[in-house]
Formats: structure tokens, sequence, C-alpha cells
């Protein structure tokens, strides 16, 4: 979508609320000029002793008072009617922004850190809603205020309204002059302020170490830098704030010197009455402010198309087509309880710098069965965790290489894709809810009704149920932020939980058992193993204990399968895998 | 009103704003001059209309003009000056705060690591102090300013005509009641804008953190329910809040008008009677934004000031929370100094610890003696308290029962300063500083120098992969060592333990996901370091602790078993059954024998 059909797309979601909004801006604006019209008769008529003019007097005074009160009515509805499309579209575009990320793969999550995005959808959709809300609005009250003022001045004196309009003109060039430095200043401003976040993220992230080396004292150098460059830049914009920006405040009321004096003279040669200067000093406050607004609505336009672009690179990036393909039900269970078939897998990774990538996968061929148990053994940079992204098309693919009973997984959508296959990631994630949620998590789109024995059940099998038992609230208890209140090996053997508590065909589990003692590895390994009824199970793993109970090991060195067979076998064939298991039996070996 | 308790808040601030006393005062003198430039405008007005354009009178009037023009000048230099050097005060106290909050968040002790979300602290020191400066400080500023303006032109009414002054005034209170009752409106909606926000920007950063996890578990339309509900609360109350706003903006901006036409019905009989001259009934009608438009304008700047004190509210309890050290006596300096130069022994008597004050004891009468040059190991299941006899051991957690003992001192009078240099802990979790590798082994310590830290990156085996890197030792590091594979991160932060030189190396888990071949090299550099320095070891690794003097294994936080390797296995208990059990997997196929009973 381009920018200009985007911000049409937006205001037009809003259409009949901003077409109302316009027409009570324009009546606003009219009743403003023509208010100070009837004061400026009534004040004509204050000298004035007959019985008529008293009755005229009255009269506009009433007029006076009576469009003051429509004016506020419309006034109040021509704010609701033009703000509230601004909340509106920020709430729609958090929602399709939030739906889009959702789907968009890897290398786009990849490229954008969270942080980045989450400033995007606070920050920049404020842009957003401040241009589609006070953005509207002050343009249109600026557009018929100027357009309308002048006309009602020039009615009353051409030669007053050309000379009182000169210091105006000056002090807005001034103010512009001002203006433009100042918003170059928040720019950066805006940078110091991410810079100080940023930096002291880090170090309340490395607080231990910072506190056990004695490093207080460099962190703190290092944040007075920041902090001082931020203080040098506010000062900076205070500066200008105070005194370049008052300056068109202080023009009008030059201005109405100025129509003292000259109206004063133009009075006195009868040229003019002194209710026309009453309603000329009005008229002079009604040209000055939307100067002033003038520059807050440049700065809501900018910060809108600034906002608009960075939403932009976010929903301009399709979901690719594949992904938004859906099987019908027939060709779902007829895929159920297929053959992995991996031909040739090649995989590199996209390199951003021209720097030399290299294949971090070589031409690997093997198949899972349905109900087949395989591991696959490696050692770091070996290729295991880029395999188990490739195998769940975590990572993008080429096609041809991956087969799901004869279908190419690049060619189904990966939330097709991923109802068959469930991971289990090495590091696992786990939201700040209970930890019966946390199992839950996923399940309920597939329409599964799950009850808390179900939870039990595998919380059981993952080996969990024990510590769940000792925590104060049990499975109602609350993870913390990433799960920050459990263990390492807690989060994963939770991880499994929520992977078995929903039927899948193919269960890969990405060295997952890192954190947990090798009694307990064994435990959850048979709870695995029972749970399983026909499905499949891929463990990857750096310990042979790990793997000797599977069908087939995958050994894989630096990216190819340098050997594969059973365990008893590979103790055979191959002196790698040999070695390994025997450095990992060398502690039971000795033990003795 | 402003509650009393909401000024307890301000004391802090008040107190670091006082050092900037002097810029205050020269910002506060140009307030009676800009009053004044502010009250001579209107009363020059009323004379230029009454005794030139009325009687038609030309003569003088360019004088009167000029004077106007001048004190225009005034107003305009006492006003920035007034304003500048208030808001650099704010500005500067806010400086003051910033690192005084940074100091003490130095000084946290672990328990409110463990209860505050990072996000939360650092919030304290951005948002909520942007907050103030935005909202407290210009507030505070313009709230004073406009007041007392306020105030002077209402006296000077009063003072020019009371009639017209008392007809004004007249207004005031209905538009006080209404203000105050939007305000109190728009306060409630405030509240609630704010805590549907914080929850849907909390759970949006989960979901994108973990979104990995949301696509792989397909529960992208589950999150997304979810987080439309957040959204729909928000801009429920966002239309509400615009509701109110407007109409608020609105009544003000038309009250005027409407008081404008009732000065002139009120005037229209007086004008002619000659007690009100034409210049007064003009001056008032001008004057009146100056009266109406700052009453509109204090709702907001009170609700802002309100809003500043919750960030207030959030600052105070960062400067109330208490500090590690704080309210412990230690021993003098000088006392301990020279006992804890080198390590001698460390003595655990029955300890007994748990880190919330109801929780269950992780550590449960807890007694060990570690010598200078022994190995002490810690096994035991996950969550026995291993790791925690190590976090009693680095003051990351103080408050123990029982009695610990470094070179027979006890551990709690000694200040974490004066022993830390006697321990190299090498964490579970890596963490490292987005700089460059050279600054991660040294962590910036000057004393180490260039081959001290390619010695330790040699030590455990380390070195190799550097030199591969880009710019090797100034290869730099991103967002926590992403730009390395998990085990070179916690290669790195082995070296750095090592460079530290600690006499006593703590080792938390420290092979656990290393491939076996890297694992296998750092057991030989840690086997150096059993040679060389007291150590006390966590590992799931059998053959790291073998050699140590001493064992102790644990369940539950109770020590079961303790004694050296030989004796464990002798002893047939839960050690030698740990062992069995990993034959028992190990072993399937028969190839090994026990060495020795």
């Amino acid at each position: 979508m381009t920018k200009s059909n985007f911000i049409i797309h937006y205001l037009l979601l809003n259409k009949y609320s901003y077409l109302f909004a316009m027409v009570c801006i324009f009546m606003v604006n009219y009743l403003q000029v023509e208010i100070p019209r009837y004061i400026q008769l009534a004040v004509d008529l204050l000298d004035k002793s007959t019985i008529e003019s008293k009755a005229s007097l009255l009269e506009n005074v009433q007029w006076v008072i009576a469009l003051s009160v429509i004016m506020v009515v419309i006034r109040i509805l021509s704010r609701m009617y033009s703000l509230n499309p601004g909340r509106m579209t920020e709430a729609t575009l958090k929602n399709d922004v939030f739906h889009r990320l959702n789907r968009l793969p890897a290398t786009f999550h990849e490229r954008y850190a969270s942080g980045k995005l989450i400033s995007i959808i606070n920050n920049d959709l404020t842009g957003i809603r401040l241009f589609y809300g006070i953005g509207f609005l002050q343009f249109f009250n600026i557009l018929f205020a100027l357009s309308l003022t002048p006309i009602w001045m020039w009615r009353i004196s051409p030669q007053l309204t050309l000379y009182s309009v000169v210091p105006i003109i000056i002090a807005s060039i001034i103010f512009w002059l001002g203006f433009r430095k100042l918003r170059a200043l928040q720019a950066q401003r805006l940078i110091c302020l991410q810079n100080l976040s940023e930096q002291l993220m880090n170090y309340l992230s490395g607080i231990d170490l910072i506190k056990n080396q004695q490093m207080g004292e460099w962190a703190t150098s290092e944040v007075n830098m920041i902090n001082r460059r931020l203080f040098d830049c506010t000062m900076k914009i205070a500066k200008i704030q105070t005194f370049f920006m008052p300056i068109l405040d202080y023009a009008n009321h030059f201005m109405k010197v100025l129509i003292l004096g000259l109206g004063g003279y133009y009075l006195l040669q009868a040229q003019l009455s002194i209710g026309e200067i009453t309603a000329f000093l009005s008229y002079s406050v009604l040209l000055a402010l939307p100067l002033m607004h003038l520059g807050r609505i440049v700065t809501v336009y900018q910060m809108g198309m600034i906002s608009i672009d960075s939403v932009q690179s976010i929903l301009n990036n399709e979901v690719p087509s594949t992904d938004m393909l859906r099987m019908d039900d027939d060709e779902k269970s007829t895929l159920r309880g297929s053959t992995l078939l991996v031909k040739n897998l090649s995989y590199r990774y996209p390199h951003s710098k021209g720097e030399r990538s290299e294949v971090v996968l070589k031409n690997l061929s093997f198949s899972i069965q349905a109900g087949e148990k395989v591991g696959v053994l490696g050692s770091i940079g070996s290729g295991k965790s880029t395999l188990v992204n490739c195998l769940n098309h975590h990572l993008s693919l080429d096609t041809g290489q991956i087969f799901w009973g004869g279908k190419d997984i690049t060619q189904m959508s990966r939330h097709d894709w991923r109802s068959y296959v469930r991971t289990i990631t090495q590091n696992p994630f786990l939201f700040s809810d209970t930890v019966s949620e946390n199992v839950k998590f996923g399940a309920k789109q597939q329409g599964q009704t799950i009850d808390d024995l179900d939870v039990a059940q595998v919380l059981n099998l993952s080996q969990l149920s024990e510590d769940v038992q000792r925590f104060s609230a049990g499975d109602q208890t609350l993870v913390g932020e990433k799960g920050i209140m459990l263990s390492g090996g807690q989060k994963q053997r939770l991880s499994i939980a929520r992977a078995l508590l929903t039927p899948c065909d193919l269960i890969i589990m990405d060295n997952v058992l890192s954190a947990v003692d090798y009694d307990t590895e064994r435990s959850i390994l048979r709870g695995v193993f029972n749970r399983m009824q026909g499905q499949s199970l891929l463990v990857v793993s750096h310990r042979v204990s790990a793997l000797e109970y599977m069908d087939k090991i995958l050994v894989l060195e630096k990216g190819e399968i340098i050997a594969r067979g059973t365990h008893a076998q590979l103790l055979e064939s191959s002196s790698y895998y040999r070695e390994t298991w025997e450095l990992q039996q060398h502690e039971s070996e000795t033990a003795r | 009103m402003i509650k009393s308790l909401d000024f307890q808040y301000l004391k802090h601030f008040f107190q670091y704003a006082s050092r900037y006393k002097r810029t205050a005062v020269i910002g506060l003198l140009m307030m009676p001059l800009s009053v004044l430039a502010n009250l001579l405008f209107p009363w020059l007005v009323i004379q230029v209309i009454d005794e030139h354009l009325t009687p038609g009178k030309y003569d003088g009037m360019l004088m009167l003009i000029a004077f106007m023009l001048l004190v225009l000048v005034v107003n305009y230099i006492a006003d920035a000056i007034y304003t500048y050097c208030l808001r650099m005060t704010g500005q500067k106290a806010i400086f003051d705060i910033r690192m005084a909050l940074f100091e003490r968040i130095l000084k946290l002790p672990r328990t409110y690591y463990d209860k505050t979300p990072t996000g939360v602290t650092l919030s304290r020191l951005t948002s909520d102090l942007e907050v103030i400066g935005d909202s407290f400080v210009l507030g505070v500023l313009n709230l004073v300013k406009d007041s007392i303006n306020t105030l002077a032109v209402l006296i000077f009414m009063f003072f020019i005509n009371w009639q017209l002054a008392s007809l004004v005034l007249l207004v005031f209170p209905p538009v006080l009641i209404l203000t105050q009752y939007v305000r109190n409106r728009l306060r409630k909606m405030y509240v609630i804008t704010r805590s549907s926000l914080a929850k849907s920007t909390g759970f949006l950063q989960e979901c994108l953190l973990g979104v990995k996890t949301v696509q792989l578990y397909g529960a992208e339309t589950e999150v997304e329910s979810k987080y439309h509900r957040y959204t729909q609360d928000f801009l429920r109350a966002q239309l509400k809040t615009n509701k109110y706003d407007a109409s608020l903006f609105s009544i003000i901006t038309g009250i005027t008008s409407i008081t404008i036409g009732l000065i002139i019905w009120y005037g229209s009989g007086k004008v002619l009677a000659g007690v009100v001259s034409l210049g007064v009934l003009i001056a008032f009608i001008n004057t009146l934004e100056k009266v109406f438009v700052p009453l509109r304008d204090f709702t907001s700047q009170i609700a802002s000031i309100q809003r500043s004190f919750a960030a207030f509210e959030h600052i105070e309890e960062l400067f109330v929370e208490d500090l590690e050290e704080q309210g412990l006596t230690f021993l003098p300096e000088e006392l301990i100094k020279d006992k804890l130069e080198n390590f001698e022994t460390l003595e655990f008597k029955n300890v007994r610890f748990r880190y919330r004050g109801t929780g269950p004891y992780v550590l449960d009468d807890v007694s060990f003696t570690l010598n200078k040059g022994q190995q002490l190991a810690l096994v035991g299941t996950t969550g026995s308290g291993k790791s925690t006899i190590i976090r009693l051991i680095n003051k990351t957690y103080m408050d123990y029962e029982g009695s610990i003992e470094l070179n027979g001192i006890e551990l709690s009078s000694i200040p974490k300063d004066s022993m830390l240099h006697l321990f190299s802990l090498m964490q579970q979790d890596v963490f490292l500083f987005e700089q460059d590798i050279h600054f991660n082994i040294s962590l910036g310590c000057e004393e180490i120098r260039e081959d001290a830290v390619i010695d330790a990156a040699e030590y455990v085996y380390a070195h190799d992969f550097i030199l591969d890197l880009a710019d090797q030792y100034q290869f730099e590091l991103k967002n926590n060592g992403s730009n390395l594979s998990a085990g070179q991160a916690q290669l790195i932060s082995f070296a750095r333990s090592v460079a530290q030189g600690g006499q006593v190396m703590m080792l938390d888990e420290a092979t656990s996901s290393v491939d076996s071949i890297t694992e296998n090299l750092i057991q030989k550099a840690i086997g150096r370091l059993f040679e060389e320095k007291t150590v006390i070891a966590i590992a799931h690794r059998l053959s790291t602790i073998r050699h140590s003097d001493q064992i102790l294994v644990l369940n539950q936080g109770k020590i079961v078993e303790r004694g050296s390797h030989q004796n464990l296995l002798a002893m047939g208990g839960v050690y030698a059954s740990l062992l069995t059990d990993k034959a028992n997997i190990e072993d399937d196929e028969g190839l090994l024998l026990p060495e020795a009973g």
C-alpha cells in the first residue's frame, strides 16, 4: 500500500464523522467572527440615549449571548467528532499491526528487535492518532479562521487590516525559524533518551555482575555522560521555547497597540468608530491564535508522516502467500500420521553486510516414519538448531527439500504445518500467567476442550507435578515475566508439558534437557515415550544419554550427517560418536 | 484538592532543587516585573481611550503608545527569564535525581530485583522522570505565573471598577464547579486508561518476545482476541475522556463572549451616566481572556501536576527501598582489612535460609568448612539448594540464620565490598556487555592488561575461536552476546572469571549446554583450577567434582551425605545411587565395569 493509499484508507474509515466535524468547524469559525460584529454594534450604541438605540443595543447583546451559547454546543460537537476518529484509527491500527506481526515469518522478526516494534506501536501510533485527530481539527480550524477573519477585518477597514498584519507576519517568520530549530533539537533529544534507556536496560540486566565485580563507578560514569547529554539538549530546547516561541504572542499585543494608535488616528478623522476598534482588537486575537497553532499542526503533520512510515515498515511486509493458504479438513486428515522426508536439505543464513555466509546445513537427507523416534547428536555449531528451525519452517526455505506425506511443506501455510509438528525450543518462552494457562497455551485455538485433568496429566509426564504441588498456589501459581519464578529446568519441563497437551504428529525436542540432571532427563523421556501413540519424535541433543533409546540416530558435524544408525551400530561405525560417548561415559567409568 | 500525602512525595525533589537556589531566585525575582507590566498594559489602554480617543485629543497619545511598547518589551524579557531559570532549576534537579537513583539501584539487594521486573525499574529512571520534567516542572511554573497574574488582574479590575469586576466574579462559581466536576471525571478516566494501556503494552511485549512460540504453537488468534479486548477497553475510556475534554474546552472559550455580552448590557446605562468610562469597558472586554483562559488552563495544569504525583510516588518508592547493606552494622574497615587480604577458611554452621519470610526453607541446617586450597563440590537434583549456597557466600542474599564465617569473621558483619575480591563467580546465566570481547573479559579493570586477557582466554580454550572472529578481541558483542553461540558466550564468561583472579573460584553449573568436545576442554581447564585454587563447584558432570576434597550431597536444602568421592561411594547411599542410576542409562551395553568399589 502506498503512503497516500494508507492515509486515505484510514481517513475513509471514519468519513461520516469527519464530514460532520468539518461542517461544525466551519460553523464555529463563522460564529467566532460574527460575534465581534454584534459586540461592535453594541459598543457603538453605548453612548446613544434614544429609546430605539437602547432597544437595539439590548437586541445586539442578546445576539452575542445566544450565538455564544450555540457556538459552545457546536464546538463540543466539532471537537468530539474530529478527535474521536483519531482514537479509533489508533485502535484499529494497533489491532492491524499486531495481526500482521503475528503472521510475519522469522526473517522479519530477526530484522526488528521487539523493543523497536513496541516503540512503533506505542509511540508512532500516538503520532498517527494526533494526525488523524487533532491534526484534522486544527487544519480546518486554521483554514477557516485564516480565511474568514481577514475578510471581516477588511470589511471594517482595509488600511488598518494591512498595517496590523505586518507585525504578525514578521513575528511568524521569527517563530518559524525558532520552530524549525526546535524540531531538530527535539529529534535529537529523543535519541538521547533512547540511548539512555538502552544503556540503563543493559546495566539492569547485568546488575548482579556489576555489583559482584564492583563496576558501579564505571557504570555510573557512563550513565552520567549520557544523562549530561540529555540535560544539555533539554536546556537548548528550553531556551528556544522561552525566548523564541512567545514572540508571536507578543506580536499580538504589539498589534493591539498598533490598532489603538493607528485606529485612534482614523477614529479622530472619523473614519472608524470605537466599536469597530473593539471588534478589531478581538479579530487580532483570532488571527494570531491560528498562526500559533500552525506550528503545532506542522509538527503533527510531520510526526504523522514519520509515524506512518514506521507503521508501514511493518504493514508493507506481506505475509508470504503460502502462509495465507488453509487446508480443508479432508486434506488435513489425509496428511495425519504421514512420513517426514528430508531430501538434500541445504541451508545458509542470509547475511546482511556482505559477510561470508557459510553453508550451515549441507545436503541432509533422512526420513522419519510415523511413530519413529529419531535422535540427532552434534556439538555446538554443528547445525542442530538450524536443522530444527528448518524442519518446523521457522526459517524460510527453498522449495523441494522437506516433504510431509509427499507434500512440500513450503507449499502449505506455516499455520497448517504446525498443527502437525510441535517444537520444544531450547530456550522456552513462557507467558507471565499461571502454570496452567501456560500449559494450555495454543490449545484453545485447536478447538480442543481441556480440563484440569489433562493439565495435571501432562505436568506429571514432564516430571513437573511434584514441583507444582510444592508451589503455594499449585498450577494457578503465576510464573512471572518470562517465567522468572521458575528455575531453568522447571521452565524446560513446563514447555514440554505444553507441547504434550495438544496432540500432533511429530514432536521435536531441541536440546531441551540441558538444564535438568540425568535422573530427571530419563524420567521425562520415559514420560514422553509413554504419551506418544503413533507420534514421531525427533530429539536433538549433545548428550548421548538422551539419544540411546532412539530408533535411529543421526550424527551431525559441521552441517553434514557424518554417521547414522542405532546406538549400537554407531558405537561400531562412528569414531566421533564413540569418542563423545566415551567422554560422557568417562565420569561413570571412573566413578567406580 | 491536593492531598497532604502528595506533598510528602515532593520532598526529595525540592531537596535536590534547593541546590540550585540561586538560579531559582533570579527567576522568581522577575515575577513582580512581569506582573506589573501585565497590569500596566490594560491601564494604558484605558488612558488611550478615555484621555485621547473619546475626547478626540491627539496630543501626547504617541507618548502613551511608545510607553505601551516599552511595557511589552519588559514583559517579554521578564517572562522569558522567569521561565528559563525555573526550568533550568527543575532540569538540574532531575539530572541529580537520575544519578542518585542510579547509584541507589546499584546498591539494591537481589530481593528487590526478584520482585521487580527490569522494565519497571527502567521506567523509574526514564519515563517517570520525563513526566516530572514535562508535567510537574512546566505545570508548576505556569500555574504559579498564571495564578499570580490572574489574581493581580482581578484586583486591578476591582480597583478600576468594582461593579464590573463583581459581574466578572459572578461568572466564576459556575465555571469553577464545572471544571472541578470535569476534572474529577477526567482523573477517573485517566486511571483507567493508564492501567489498560499498561496491560496491553505488557501483553504486547510478551507476545513479541515470544512470537516464535506463538507461531510454533499456532496461537495467533488466541493472543489476538486477548489483545483486542485490551485495545477496546483503552478506546472506550479514551472516547469518554474526549467528551469531557471537548466540553470543558468549549464552555470556557464560550464563557468569555457570554461575559462580554453581560458587561456591555450592564455597562450600557452606566456609560451614559458617566459611572463607567468607555475605556474601562473596552479594557474589561479585552482583559477577560486573561482571566478565563488561565481558569481553563488551571484544570489541565493541576491535572498534569497530579499526573506527575504518580511519577513522584514511583520515585519515592525507589528512594525508600532498603539498600542492600542499609541498617546493618559492620565491623570497622581497618579491623577486617588485613584479615581479608587472603582467603583462609569459610565455615557454614547450621545455616538455614529462605527467600521469603514465610516460604519454605531452601537451606536447612547446612554446615561445612572449606579451607584454603581445598575443593568443595555441591551435588543434588535441581532445586536442592546448591545455587543458594553460592548466593549466600557472595552476599547476593543476606538474611541467613545460623552462622557463616569467612576467615573467622561472621559474613554478615563484613561489608560486601571488602570481601568480593576473594571470589570469582562463573554464573549459570551468562551476561555480556555490549562492548568488545576484551572489555567483557577484563570488565574495564585497568589492571587486567591485554596479555592477561589473552592468557585467561587461552586458559579456557576460548582464544582460538576469538581469533577467528572479525575483530578478534575487539569484536563488539551485541544484545547479550547474541552474535556468539551459546557455548562461545559461556567461554567468554568463563575467561572473565579466570581473568578477574579471585582466590576462590565459584562455578555454578558451568558446563551445562556446551557440547562434549568443548566441555572436555573446559574440564581440563577446571582441572588446572582445582590444582591451583580454592574451588566451590556445582556441576552435573561428575568428572568435574570427583577430585574434590569434600562433596556435599544436598536434597531439598539438607545435606544428606558428605565426604570424599571414595567415601561416598563406599557408603552406598544417595551419591552412589546417583552414579549407578547414570550407569544404568549409560552402561546399557554392559561395556563398562565398575573400576573400584
